[in-house]
């Protein structure tokens, strides 16, 4: 269906078009017609014009022959004043100027004869120099001057004949202007024929299509009413969804404040821990130096303890002596008999003297012994302590060690949890930046339904600017539960379970949503679309 | 008489210094008399030979005073002290106008003093005093308690009278052969009478009578009353024995302290009595001629006079001095407590010279003017010295050593040491060698020995005594007496033939015996020869194959058949005499010699005579030692004895089953001993190549003795161990070593001996 | 005198002519006495220099200012068990009369106490009943002090048979 399948644009295009082109052709043919007289005028006086000139011309070597003749006949006693040069001449000038293209573009048939005429015109010329020169002027005259003088006349005359043929045809022009005026009323009838066909055609078209159009964009109008509606419950569901996170997301944050709080008190705590344990261990350090000072006094009074030893030794010794030297004496004064007696009671009383001598440094070495005893026991415990001291030392190095360890992790772990707390606070702004969004979509598709309910109304318009009666059979025609199967259908494949419409629903309970405006748009169109 | 005017001079000093002990003398004065007699007896030794009769007078009769001061045998004493000093007064005029003042007035008034006192007449005191020592017994035996309140008067006077006799033995030897010297005489007559004076005074009443009997019998000879005979000698002789026995029971009662013995001296009284009436009917004699008896000896035969002389030194007034310590105070004396001082006439060292008591012109006794004084010590105190002196050495090593010391490097102090060290060696040397006597003594012991030997054996002996003066450990004199004794009766008995057999081999019927004495290299050597018969070797041989000593076809030199006379219980005499073939063997006399580290040599050559040659160490007290280690202690070994020292090589040591170790050295196989293993020193063997072996030699072998080290070489004092140790086999003493312990010195013979049981 | 004579006089002497001055020592815990005009002199312990062949108790020879003298030990003599030389070991000089005079001998004893004056009221005679010692070196046993103090005879003890034994040893 040729001409139903055209769009309404085409439609008229086409047929403004074919009216347009009678109208151009009955322009063209007007003007056609008046520019062919226009042109007939100018040829016919260009014409007349050229005859002039080229009866001038005949006239000018006519005078020049006349000249040259005199200058004969005077018997070359005037001054030769003659052009020589065929060139310099009027008409050497027209020929070898522009005159000669111009006439030869009005009169094509000129082009032969002017260029016979050339030669002739140059030899007549010529002939004037050889005469000047020649003795026999005349003669030269008669030889050549004359021919090329007649040529050139005849030529000329012939010239003239031909440019008064164009000048000739009056009559023919009057006849074109006859033709002219039948021609434009003939194509003005017919495109006035035509251009009413085209018409009545184009506005059958147009009208058809229109309607079917209107149809489907209210069907389509209808469905994106139902659409912006379902968009505008789910984009204030997810703006509810997002505040919600973002309330989450600020509980978090507030956590991880606490928890870095705590992290950051934990590493003071490290801190604190690790200084105190270096001022332990400064403590230990003098403590152990005390009880080495102690250790130290302890084996010197274990070596003056050894001196007096050797010195109750020499005095246990030199008692011994004096024992034996009193027991000597003894002897000795038993020697001497009663002369000896008295001798004898003094070496006894050395002896007493010696022994009580011997038994003093006896006890003094005995208590310088347990002295030295005790010392010893002293000097093992304080060892004994020195080795704890040690081990001391060494556990406390450890928890330095441990307790700097903790301090770094503890620090770590504070950077670690700043970080997060970017993060989260980064989260939050995205999530209320969600949140926004979301309401921002929300109210956006509540202006949509808005929308589709102002574009059904238009679309109503217009259908009704299309066709007012046929908005009623088709609503019979396209049913709920045609509709309905396919939302559903729609929904599960969106993974939403179909009971949320009676949410939604009732979510919406406002009269916004009406029934017309969740019914979907003909399935056909819907198909097509 | 060339050098008169130092003599004069001298003469006057000593006179001056006799003038000065007379103004010194109190009564009583024991030790002061005893120091003027002395010295008058030195002045007189000094006495120029031209003095006049009227000085030798004076001389004698100054003695004589002085003597009787001493026994108290002059009645005022203050009187005679008087007449000393006038004595002596006139001696210094003499001296200094060199002419005796015969007419002056003190000679005069000297000369009625004397007289008076009983001194011109000097030799009736004597007699005069018989008749006291007879009566003394009743007292003396309520004083004999006397004895024992200065047992050290006593001891000395044993010693002196003791040397008296033997010089008397010796003189009467030799006044046997020539009974006219008048001189011999009087040396055989003054011991007598010292003797019986000291006796005198220390209560010895026997000993002082017998002595008298002797001396009044030599009176009579010396008066020229009674002729010497044999018989006479002989009763002397058995006087002497006789005294000596008294004197032996004198010592035994005074270590003992039990009362003296009572001899029977009745038959030597009636002997003397017989004698003296039958050489001499007229018992009167003048004492006037006694006096200067030497005057008639100068034509005596110079060889007569010489031993005459020797006897007659001996003669020097005993030392009274004991007296004094008992009783006198001595404040004026100048003299020391310790004056058992007697400066004696050195009678060996210079016997020719040793001029008689009274003038002997021809004598010429004016060149050993200067005779050295001596000194007569207590042995113990000498011992005593030389003890302290090792010592002084060895607390002077030990200061040296004192590590203190050592770090002083002070100049002064090196300096004031080694002057010390010099000091103390010297005195070392020179209280070493105050233990050295003069052979002398020992060797004219001999004369008698000889003398009787002759007369049992019935030979016809001379005796001829060389080197006398030869000095001498006093330890070594008594021990080589036996073996000297036992040389000497061998060669008399055995050497000499009888004289009947001498005159048919065309010898001189009279036997010689030499005794010779004389240093060679650092060893005194004594020779014993005589010229008799050799000794047979064939004999000795053939004794030495039927003992088992010698295998029958063993090849021997001349030499070693000589010493297998050394051979225990070897003995050739066919007879055994009661001279010879009693008592010690030549093996005693071999083992003797040698426990002094001496050797013993025989030379001998048939039908001329056999020559015994015994060579000593100069002294006994010392030895060259090298202190050896041996585990924890040391010994010294004698260094004579030691050969080599090495340590031999693995390849030098061999055991011998059954036999001991063997080391060789120098392709000569020694037997080696280990001293640890002989003594016992409980250390551990070490290997022989590990430790040192000396190669030490005894009687001709060698032996190795392993030791752990030599600490060195050194002199040694021996020092005796004791009796308890005498007899250990091969030790021979201790000593004391640097650090003041004792190191024992091994016996080597007895090293040997136990090396091979 | 001789011997015999000695012992005689000596047999003869009562029990009070033993009183007297005694040197104490001890030796094993035991107290004994020495007459004490035997004793020359005591001295501390100084080195010994060993004599080999000798018996065990003969300890060995000291230079005494310059003599040598024999050193016996008395707990060896004695047949005691031997014990360590300690500071309070001593030898004690005694003079004894032996068959060539007198002679000096050390005896190593553990300790000198004193010296003592003996009442002869004091002394009895030595038990008969066997003794370590032999009865013939106990002059007698005396009380002093509430202790008993055993009178050694030293002369017998150290030139008793044994003694000259050690001679013949030696020799």
């Amino acid at each position: 269906m040729g001409w139903q399948n055209v769009s309404i644009s085409k439609k008229i295009v086409l047929g403004l078009g074919l009216t347009l082109v009678l109208l151009a052709l009955l322009g063209i043919t007007s003007y056609m017609g008046v520019g062919r007289l226009v042109q007939d005028a100018q040829s016919m006086i260009q014409a007349n014009k050229l005859d002039g000139l080229l009866a001038q011309r005949e006239v000018d070597h006519i005078k020049w022959v006349d000249k040259l003749l005199d200058y004969i006949a005077r018997g070359k006693t005037k001054k030769f004043d003659l052009q020589t040069n065929d060139h310099e001449c009027g008409f050497g000038l027209w020929y070898y100027g522009g005159g000669r293209k111009d006439a030869e573009r009005m009169v094509p048939d000129l082009v032969p004869v002017l260029k016979e005429i050339e030669e002739p015109h140059r030899l007549l010329h010529q002939s004037a120099l050889e005469i000047s020169k020649s003795d026999q002027p005349f003669e030269v005259f008669e030889s050549k001057s004359r021919p090329n003088l007649q040529k050139v006349q005849a030529l000329l005359q012939k010239a003239r004949q031909l440019t008064k043929s164009r000048i000739a045809g009056e009559e023919a022009v009057a006849a074109t202007a006859v033709s002219t005026q039948r021609n434009i009323m003939v194509i003005g009838l017919a495109a006035m024929a035509f251009g009413l066909l085209i018409a009545v055609f184009m506005s059958r078209g147009v009208s058809k299509n229109l309607t079917g159009i209107t149809q489907q964009l209210e069907e389509a109008a209808e469905q994106v009413a139902t659409a912006s509606d379902q968009v505008s419950s789910s984009s204030q569901s997810l703006a509810q969804g997002a505040s919600e996170q973002a309330a989450s997301l600020e509980e978090t944050a507030a956590s991880l404040e606490e928890i870095a709080a705590t992290v950051k008190q934990n590493t003071l705590h490290a801190e604190e821990c690790n200084r105190l344990v270096i001022l332990t261990n400064e403590k230990t350090r003098e403590v152990h130096k005390s009880i080495r000072a102690t250790k130290a006094s302890m084996e010197t009074i274990a070596q003056s303890g050894d001196s007096i030893k050797k010195i109750i030794k020499n005095i246990d010794e030199i008692a011994f002596q004096t024992n034996l030297l009193a027991l000597n004496a003894a002897v000795e004064a038993a020697r001497a008999g009663q002369a000896g007696a008295g001798f004898a009671v003094v070496a006894d009383e050395v002896r007493n003297l010696a022994q009580r001598a011997a038994e003093a440094a006896k006890t003094t070495d005995d208590l310088i012994g347990e002295t030295a005893q005790h010392i010893e026991i002293g000097s093992n415990q304080i060892q004994e302590t020195l080795t704890k001291f040690y081990d001391m030392g060494d556990s406390a190095k450890k928890v330095n060690q441990l307790v700097g360890e903790i301090a770094s992790a503890s620090l770590e772990q504070a950077r670690e949890i700043e970080v997060i707390n970017r993060a989260s606070k980064e989260m939050d702004r995205i999530v209320q930046q969600n949140a926004a969004s979301a309401e921002e979509s929300a109210s956006a598709s509540q202006q949509l339904t808005a929308q589709s309910h102002q574009m059904k109304g238009i679309v109503d318009d217009l259908m009704s600017m299309v066709s007012g009666t046929a908005n009623g059979k088709r609503q019979e025609k396209n049913g709920r539960p045609l509709f309905r199967g396919r939302m559903n259908s729609m929904r599960q494949d969106l993974g939403i379970a179909p009971r949320e419409k009676n949410v939604l629903m009732q979510e919406h309970p406002s009269g916004e949503v009406l029934p017309e405006q969740i019914i979907p748009l003909d399935g056909d169109s819907f198909k097509k679309s | 008489m060339t050098d008169q005017a130092p003599k004069s001079q001298e003469l006057r000093e000593g006179l001056e210094g006799l003038a000065l002990k007379v103004v010194m003398l109190e009564e009583g004065d024991l030790p002061g008399l005893g120091a003027f007699l002395t010295h008058l007896e030195k002045i007189q030794a000094t006495l120029p030979a031209d003095h006049g009769p009227e000085v030798a007078l004076l001389f004698q009769q100054l003695e004589d005073v002085g003597n009787k001061l001493i026994l108290q045998e002059i009645a005022p004493v203050a009187q005679a002290q008087e007449l000393l000093s006038q004595g002596v007064s006139l001696l210094l005029t003499w001296a200094r106008e060199n002419a005796f003042p015969a007419e002056s007035e003190p000679w005069k008034v000297y000369c009625r003093g004397a007289q008076e006192l009983g001194v011109v007449k000097a030799e009736k005191g004597v007699p005069k005093s018989e008749p006291e020592a007879e009566a003394e017994p009743e007292p003396a035996a309520a004083m004999e308690s006397q004895i024992w309140e200065d047992p050290e008067l006593v001891a000395n006077f044993i010693a002196e009278a003791r040397e008296h006799l033997e010089g008397i033995e010796s003189g009467l030897v030799h006044l046997e052969q020539d009974p006219t010297d008048l001189q011999a005489i009087n040396a055989v007559f003054r011991p007598f009478h010292t003797v019986k004076g000291v006796a005198g005074f220390l209560n010895l009443p026997q000993i002082q009578e017998l002595s008298h009997e002797l001396e009044s019998l030599l009176d009579e000879a010396r008066s020229g009353r009674l002729q010497i005979t044999a018989p006479v000698i002989d009763l002397i002789l058995a006087g002497v024995d006789r005294l000596k026995d008294m004197l032996d029971d004198l010592q035994e009662a005074l270590s003992d302290h039990r009362p003296l013995q009572r001899f029977d001296l009745q038959d030597i009284k009636d002997t003397v009595k017989q004698v003296q009436h039958a050489g001499a009917p007229s018992a009167a004699f003048e004492p006037v001629e006694s006096v200067p008896p030497p005057e008639e000896t100068a034509g005596a035969d110079m060889d007569q006079a010489l031993q005459e002389l020797q006897a007659q030194e001996k003669a020097p007034p005993p030392v009274e001095t004991p007296a004094a310590e008992e009783k006198a105070p001595a404040p004026a004396v100048a003299q020391p407590p310790v004056a058992q001082v007697k400066e004696q006439a050195k009678e060996v060292k210079r016997p020719p010279e040793a001029p008689a008591p009274a003038s002997a012109p021809e004598v010429k006794a004016a060149s050993d003017a200067q005779m050295p004084a001596t000194l007569k010590v207590d042995i113990a105190k000498v011992d005593n010295l030389v003890n302290l002196m090792g010592e002084l050495v060895i607390a002077q090593s030990q200061v040296r050593q004192n590590p203190h010391l050592l770090t002083i490097s002070d100049p002064k102090l090196e300096r004031d040491l080694a002057q010390m060290s010099r000091i103390t060696t010297e005195l070392q040397m020179i209280s070493m060698s105050m233990r050295m006597v003069p052979i002398g003594q020992t060797l004219r012991k001999m004369v008698r020995l000889v003398r009787d030997l002759a007369r049992k054996s019935k030979k016809s002996v001379e005796l001829h005594l060389e080197g006398e003066e030869t000095e001498i450990d006093r330890n070594m004199v008594e021990t080589i007496y036996d073996p000297l004794v036992h040389l000497v009766r061998n060669a008399v008995d055995h050497g000499l033939e009888p004289t009947k057999e001498r005159q048919a081999l065309g010898k001189s019927p009279e036997g010689h015996v030499w005794l010779r004495a004389y240093h060679k290299g650092g060893n005194v050597v004594i020779d014993i020869e005589e010229d008799g018969r050799g000794l047979d070797r064939d004999r000795i041989l053939a004794k030495a194959q039927e003992r088992g000593l010698v295998q029958p076809g063993e090849q021997l030199s001349p030499t070693q058949i000589d010493h297998l006379i050394f051979e225990p219980g070897f003995s050739t005499a066919e007879k055994i005499t009661d001279i010879s073939g009693r008592g010690v063997g030549m093996d005693v006399v071999r083992l003797t010699i040698e426990r002094l580290q001496g050797k013993i040599e025989i030379n001998s050559r048939s039908q001329e005579g056999t020559r015994f040659t015994l060579r000593l160490p100069l002294t006994m007290a010392i030895i060259d030692g090298l202190v050896v280690k041996v585990g924890k202690e040391r010994y010294i070994l004698p260094a004579v004895a030691v050969r080599e020292t090495l340590r031999p090589a693995a390849s030098d040591y061999f055991t011998v089953q059954g036999q001991g170790e063997i080391i060789k050295v120098r392709s000569q196989l020694i037997p080696l001993l280990r001293l640890h293993r002989l003594f016992r020193t409980g250390n551990g063997d070490m290997p022989p190549t590990e430790a040192l072996v000396m190669v030490v030699e005894h009687e001709g072998k060698q032996q190795g003795l392993l030791v752990d080290d030599i600490l060195g070489k050194q002199e040694v004092v021996i020092k005796s161990l004791g009796e308890s140790f005498q007899k250990i086999k091969g030790l021979a003493g201790g000593t004391i070593l640097g650090d003041g312990r004792v190191g024992l010195i091994l016996d080597l013979a007895g090293i040997f001996a136990l090396g091979q049981a | 005198m001789s011997q015999a004579a000695r012992q005689i006089q000596q047999e003869s002497n009562s029990l009070h002519e033993k009183e007297g001055k005694y040197l104490t020592f001890s030796l094993a815990q035991e107290d004994y006495g020495l007459e004490i005009l035997k004793v020359r002199e005591i001295i501390g312990m100084m080195e010994i220099t060993a004599v080999p062949q000798t018996p065990e108790y003969v300890k060995g020879v000291i230079n005494l200012r310059g003599r040598v003298i024999p050193v016996i030990d008395l707990r060896l003599k004695f047949g005691l068990e031997a014990a360590e030389y300690g500071e309070r070991t001593c030898i004690i000089v005694v003079e004894v009369q032996s068959e060539m005079g007198p002679v000096q001998m050390g005896v190593v004893v553990d300790s000198v106490s004193e010296v003592l004056n003996i009442n002869g009221d004091d002394i009895e005679p030595a038990p008969s009943f066997g003794t370590r010692l032999k009865n013939q070196f106990i002059l007698g046993i005396a009380k002093a002090k509430g202790t008993i103090k055993i009178l050694l005879d030293i002369d017998r003890v150290l030139t008793s048979e044994e003694m000259a034994g050690l001679e013949i040893l030696g020799g």
